[in-house]
């Protein structure tokens, strides 16, 4: 476990050293139906979210539950991000694709969970100019590889906080 | 079909804002949003989605609120709390170390509030709260709270100062738009 961790964190520390626009992002996300790999409750998603091109991003995160036992669960993703509608400036709506891997880890089982993450930000407001994006009404599907099961993700919002600039 | 989109985007975000032209009246009453979880028998532990009615009447330091939430995910609308209580802003700061990241002007404002809830199950469940909103901004013509602990208690219960259970706002955007 900690391993993969310090790889994802290793094997992505190199982009910051490239002068992308890069966001802190943070939000409240709830998966559904609440099953043994993810446990009912209230999660948090909080990573960092980098600008390759205009159109493509790349975020990595982490979503500890919150309530009712907090970080008695925890996932950790990785996603590519597309700009659907536009070029990510100047335009200030957009609607946002994200694809990718998550790992859920339960402590109480200790198992681990990897699943593919596909999700659509419907609408988002705000660009790197503003320094601030918020998407809202994400709604995010998980495929279990190792259940082979179906769960589903939804975020009435996540904000991106542009901290960089190019 | 884009151009409708974004038209109809622009037309609905504009509403979110408050008018706060020379000589306008500021407005006093509006709305928030905000995402909450609860940690209180018979109140879903999933994330809720609350919005609230907010009043200001003159821009100082109390604020009212009262509202709803409800549990999102697989139970979606099975089980509403609802809550009334008085934010008390503390101070405000024009300077302060969050600037950078608020393309608006803003100003620090932390506040502590309290107030009654109500569980609506099939007994419905009263319980009194506290809460603390140490990452309060006012931007703009709203207001924004990230990471807000609040406590409860049940009055019935026969040790009424012992806490009976936890929650957390996640964020809170508020709008004064009236």
């Amino acid at each position: 476990m900690k391993r993969l961790i310090l790889i994802l964190l290793l094997s992505f520390f190199p982009l910051t050293v490239f002068s992308f626009d890069w966001a802190v992002t943070g939000g409240p996300v709830t998966y559904f139906p609440a099953g043994k790999h993810v446990p009912e409750g209230l999660y948090a998603q909080a990573g960092a979210r980098f600008v390759l091109t205009p159109r493509i991003e790349l975020e990595l995160y982490a979503s500890p539950q919150i309530t009712p036992e907090p970080f008695s669960a925890v996932g950790f993703g990785v996603l590519a991000g597309f700009n659907l509608l536009e070029d990510i400036e100047p335009a200030y709506f957009h609607m946002i694709a994200d694809a990718g891997v998550f790992f859920s880890y339960v402590s109480e089982t200790q198992e681990m969970h990897p699943k593919i993450q596909v999700r659509l930000s419907p609408l988002s407001i705000g660009n790197p100019y503003y320094r601030y994006r918020g998407r809202l009404l994400t709604f995010g599907v998980l495929y279990d590889l190792k259940d082979q099961s179906v769960s589903f993700s939804f975020s009435m919002w996540i904000q991106n906080w542009f901290v960089s600039r190019h | 079909m884009k151009q409708a989109i974004l038209i109809l985007l622009v037309f609905a975000f504009g509403f979110s804002y408050p008018l706060q032209a020379a000589g306008q009246q500021i407005p006093a009453a509006g709305y928030s949003v905000s995402g909450r979880g609860y940690v209180l028998p018979k109140v879903s532990s999933l994330e809720h989605g609350a919005v609230d009615f907010i009043w200001n009447p003159s821009r100082g330091a109390l604020t009212f609120r009262a509202g709803a939430s409800v549990p999102a995910g697989d139970r979606w609308f099975a089980d509403a709390v609802v809550a009334a209580g008085l934010d008390i802003t503390l101070f405000r700061a024009e300077e302060h170390i969050f600037r950078k990241w608020i393309s608006h002007e803003s100003r620090y404002a932390p506040a502590f509030g309290g107030g009654v809830t109500c569980a609506l199950s099939e007994s419905p469940s009263w319980y009194l709260s506290a809460d603390i909103q140490p990452l309060r901004f006012e931007v703009g013509g709203g207001v924004i709270a990230l990471l807000s602990p609040s406590i409860y208690w049940d009055p019935t219960y026969e040790k009424p100062f012992t806490p009976t259970g936890w929650g957390i706002r996640l964020f809170d955007f508020g709008f004064f738009v009236w």
